[in-house]
C-alpha cells in the first residue's frame, strides 16, 4: 500500500508549510490516518446497516416514497413544500436514495436558481414538469427550462404587474409557439393572452387562468376545444364581459368550470330585458363563479345565461354602504330565484359572518373553506340580518344542513325564524359570545317545562316535540372565544340539549373548545369532544 | 353469482391465529376480494395470509369493520381522490384514534395495508407518518425513528450546498 503522506508526494508545491525532511514518525502517523479512515468508512457502513434494521426501514421504498409525497403537500396550496423534501434527503442514506430515485418528487421547478433548476431537471428524469416563474429569473434559467417545454405539464408565469423582466414576455411568447403536448394547465399573470397562445401547441390544455392585464379575446385566439376550466380575473374584464361570455359555449363546448372576477359591468349592447328562451346554455358547466361586480350587471349575467340544475353557482357581489344596498341585494336574490339560477341546487353549508364597521354592518355568507362542492354566496353590504334571514330562508333554507353564526345580534324572533325555516339543519356552529348567549336564552325560553324530567316520551311530549326547534340537529360546535360567557349558563343550556337528545331529537355530538363545558352533564347519550382552540 | 354479504370467511395469519369474518368486511382488501372471486366453490379451509400476524390483523379488521359498506375506490374515483390527497393531510377523528398506536404497530399496519391492498388504510398510515415528520429537522426525525446519521461530513457538505441552491430559489 502506498503511503499517501510520503515526503515527496504528500505536499503540494504551493504549500507554505515548511517540509520536515526527516520526520521519523511520519510513516507511522500516516498509517494510523489510513486506519482511522478505514475505520470511519467501516463505521459508516455499520451505521447504514444498522439503519436497515429499524422498524421504519421495513417499509417498502414505494411506501416511503408515498410518505414523502404526502410530506411535500402544503395545506391550501397547489405548490409543494420543497423544504420538507430537502430535510428528508438529509436524514440518512436510505431516505436520500429513496427520495432521489422517485422522479415525481422533483417535478416542481421554480425559476430562480440555475443550479437548483438543473438539479431538479436531472432528478425529475423524464417526468412531466410543473414550472413556476414567479420571481427574479435570469435568462439562462429561462432558456434551460423552456428547452424542456415538451415536458411541461403546468406552467405559471407571474411577474406581478411589474413587467420589467427583460426579454421574459418575448421568451415565453416564442417558446409557446412550439409544441407543448403535455401542457395541461397554463396560468398567466399580467400577460396579454393574444401574445401567448397559438393554435395547436397544447392539445392537452384543460385549465387556463388569466390574471390582470388587458385581456382581449376572440374565438379564433383560443382553439382550445378541450378546455375544461377557465378563470379570468381582471379589472379590464368589463369591457368585453358580456360579448365575451356569449362566445364561450360554442368556442369552449367542454367547459366545466368558469370563473370571472372583475368589475363586471354591462356591455353597451346588452339590455335588461332578455327573454328566458333566448338564453345561452353551457351544456357541461358544473361550477360558475361570478365575482367582484355590482348587483345589476351580475343579475344581467344570470338573465343571459342558463345552467343545468347541477351547476354549482358561486356569486361574489360587492356593494357599498348606501341607502339602496338592501333593496338591490334583495332584488338580486329574487332575480336569481326567478331566473332559475338558483333553482333547487344542493347546499351543504353556509358560514355567516356579520361585523360592525365604522359606518355600517357587513354581512357575508361564505362556503366552508375546503369543500368545493358547496354552493355559496358572498355578500358584503349593509343588509340587515333579519332581512337576510327571511330572504335566505325563503330561497334556500330547506336545503341547508349546516350553519355557522358569528357575531350576530340574534333576537328571539331571529332564532325562531332560523329554526322554523332551516328545518333540515343538522349542524350548528356558534362562533362568538353574543350568539351563544342569545342561543342559550332562546333554548331556555323554548324548553317546555314538562320535557325536562327523565321519563320516557309520552303522548304529551310527542305533541310538543314537533313544535320544538332542532328537529334534525345532530351536532353543535362552539368556536373560538365563545366559552367565557358560556360557563355561567351552561348548565341550563346543556340540560336543554340533553332533553332534546334524550327525546329522540338525535343530538349526537357536541364539540367543545378548551373544556369550557361541564361535560359530565352531557355524557348521557351525547358524545362530547373536547378540543383545543385551533384544532378545528 | 356474488355471494351474500353475510357469508363468513376464515383467514389464517402467519402466527396460526385464525379469524372468521363477514365477507363484506374482508373485501375491503382488494387482495382478498380477488382471491375470493377466483374461488368458484365454497371452501372451508382458511385463507392463509403469510405476511400478517394475528395482532396486526385484528387491528386491520377493526378498521375494515368500521368502514364496511363504504364504497371502495374505483379507477374512476381514484384520480379525484389523488387530487384530494394532494391537497390534504387530514385524517378523520375515528381514523386518528384508531391509528394512535406505537411506531412498530403503525409500520406493521402500513405493511399489512400495503400487502392486503387496502388503499384507504394505507393512506391513513402514510399520512400519520407524514404528520409525524412534518415540521421537524433532520436530527429531530432521526431521533423520532431512532435513525443514526450515516452521512460522512463530506456528504453532508454536499447536501448542504444543494439545499442552499434550493433555498435561493
Amino acid at each position: 500500500m502506498s503511503l499517501k503522506g510520503s515526503k515527496t508526494t504528500s505536499r503540494k508545491p504551493t504549500d507554505p508549510t515548511p517540509l520536515i525532511l526527516y520526520d521519523p514518525h511520519a510513516q507511522k502517523r500516516f498509517q494510523i490516518d489510513d486506519q482511522i479512515l478505514a475505520l470511519k468508512q467501516q463505521i459508516q457502513k455499520l451505521q447504514v446497516a444498522r439503519n436497515a434494521y429499524l422498524p421504519i426501514s421495513s417499509l417498502p421504498n414505494e411506501v416511503l416514497s408515498n410518505i414523502f409525497l404526502i410530506c411535500r403537500r402544503k395545506p391550501y396550496s397547489d405548490r409543494p413544500d420543497i423544504r420538507v423534501l430537502l430535510t428528508l434527503t438529509w436524514v440518512c442514506h436510505h431516505w436520500r436514495d429513496v427520495a432521489l430515485s422517485d422522479s415525481s418528487l422533483w417535478t416542481y421547478i421554480g425559476g430562480e436558481n440555475f443550479l437548483w433548476a438543473a438539479e431538479c431537471l436531472s432528478r425529475s428524469k423524464e417526468a412531466p414538469l410543473e414550472v413556476i416563474f414567479d420571481g427574479p429569473c435570469t435568462s439562462d434559467v429561462r432558456t434551460l427550462l423552456l428547452f424542456q417545454l415538451h415536458r411541461f405539464k403546468r406552467l405559471e408565469v407571474d411577474y406581478g404587474s411589474d413587467q420589467n423582466v427583460p426579454g421574459a414576455i418575448d421568451a415565453f411568447s416564442n417558446a409557446l409557439k412550439h409544441p407543448a403536448p403535455m401542457l395541461e394547465s397554463l396560468s398567466l399573470h399580467h400577460i396579454s393572452i393574444s401574445t401567448i397562445l397559438s393554435s395547436g401547441v397544447s392539445p392537452s390544455l384543460h385549465t387556463l387562468s388569466l390574471y390582470g392585464g388587458f385581456i382581449t379575446w376572440a374565438p379564433n385566439i383560443l382553439p382550445l376545444s378541450g378546455l375544461k376550466n377557465l378563470s379570468i380575473q381582471s379589472p379590464e374584464l368589463q369591457i368585453f364581459a358580456i360579448s365575451f361570455v356569449q362566445l364561450l359555449p360554442s368556442s369552449l363546448p367542454r367547459l366545466e368550470t368558469l370563473r370571472l372576477d372583475g368589475i363586471f359591468c354591462s356591455s353597451p349592447a346588452s339590455t335588461s330585458s332578455h327573454h328566458l328562451s333566448k338564453r345561452v346554455y353551457f351544456p357541461n358547466l358544473r361550477k360558475v363563479r361570478i365575482g367582484g361586480g355590482e348587483v345589476a350587471p351580475v343579475s344581467e349575467f344570470f338573465e343571459l345565461f342558463g345552467f343545468s340544475p347541477f351547476t354549482m353557482v358561486d356569486v361574489v357581489i360587492q356593494t357599498y354602504h348606501d341607502d339602496t344596498g338592501r333593496e338591490t341585494a334583495v332584488d338580486f336574490l329574487r332575480l336569481l330565484q326567478v331566473s332559475g339560477a338558483l333553482g333547487h341546487r344542493p347546499i351543504s353549508a353556509w358560514i355567516v359572518h356579520t361585523y360592525e364597521t365604522d359606518d355600517s354592518m357587513s354581512f357575508e355568507v361564505l362556503p366552508s373553506s375546503d369543500d368545493e362542492k358547496l354552493l355559496s354566496f358572498h355578500f358584503m353590504h349593509h343588509l340587515r340580518l333579519e332581512g337576510a334571514i327571511q330572504l335566505f330562508a325563503s330561497l334556500l333554507a330547506q336545503n341547508l344542513r349546516t350553519l355557522c353564526l358569528a357575531v350576530v345580534d340574534m333576537s328571539m324572533d331571529d332564532w325562531s325564524r332560523v329554526f322554523a325555516q332551516f328545518s333540515n339543519l343538522e349542524e350548528l356552529t356558534l362562533a362568538d359570545d353574543l350568539t351563544v348567549q342569545s342561543f342559550i336564552e332562546f333554548i331556555g325560553n323554548s324548553t317546555p317545562e314538562d320535557a325536562s324530567d327523565d321519563s320516557d316520551i309520552s303522548d304529551t311530549d310527542s305533541e310538543i316535540l314537533p313544535a320544538l326547534p332542532f328537529k334534525a340537529l345532530r351536532r353543535v360546535r362552539f368556536l373560538e372565544d365563545s366559552g367565557s360567557e358560556l360557563n355561567e349558563d351552561n348548565i341550563a343550556f346543556c340540560e336543554a340539549l340533553k332533553v332534546r337528545g334524550k327525546y329522540g331529537l338525535g343530538l349526537e355530538k357536541i364539540w367543545v373548545i378548551r373544556g369550557m363545558f361541564d361535560v359530565n352533564i352531557l355524557k348521557e347519550g351525547v358524545e362530547v369532544i373536547v378540543q383545543e382552540k385551533g384544532s378545528f | 353469482m356474488a355471494a351474500p354479504a353475510t357469508q363468513q370467511i376464515k383467514i389464517r395469519c402467519n402466527d396460526e391465529k385464525e379469524f372468521t369474518v363477514d365477507r363484506d368486511v374482508l373485501e375491503r382488501s382488494v387482495l382478498i376480494k380477488n382471491m375470493l372471486e377466483d374461488v368458484t366453490e365454497q371452501q372451508d379451509a382458511p385463507i392463509p395470509l403469510p405476511n400478517v400476524s394475528g395482532p396486526v390483523m385484528a387491528k386491520v379488521l377493526e378498521y375494515c369493520t368500521h368502514h364496511r359498506g363504504e364504497p371502495l375506490p374505483s379507477a374512476d374515483t381514484e384520480q379525484s381522490q389523488d387530487e384530494t390527497r394532494k391537497r390534504t393531510t387530514d385524517i378523520s377523528e375515528w381514523d386518528q384514534k384508531f391509528i394512535t398506536v406505537d411506531q412498530e404497530m403503525l409500520f406493521e399496519i402500513i405493511l399489512a395495508a400495503n400487502y392486503l391492498d387496502i388503499k384507504s388504510l394505507l393512506d391513513v398510515g402514510c399520512k400519520t407518518v407524514a404528520n409525524m415528520i412534518k415540521g421537524k429537522t433532520p436530527e429531530e426525525i432521526r431521533k423520532l425513528f431512532n435513525i443514526v446519521n450515516d452521512f460522512t461530513p463530506e456528504e453532508e457538505a454536499q447536501i448542504k450546498k444543494e439545499n442552499e441552491w434550493a433555498e435561493d430559489r
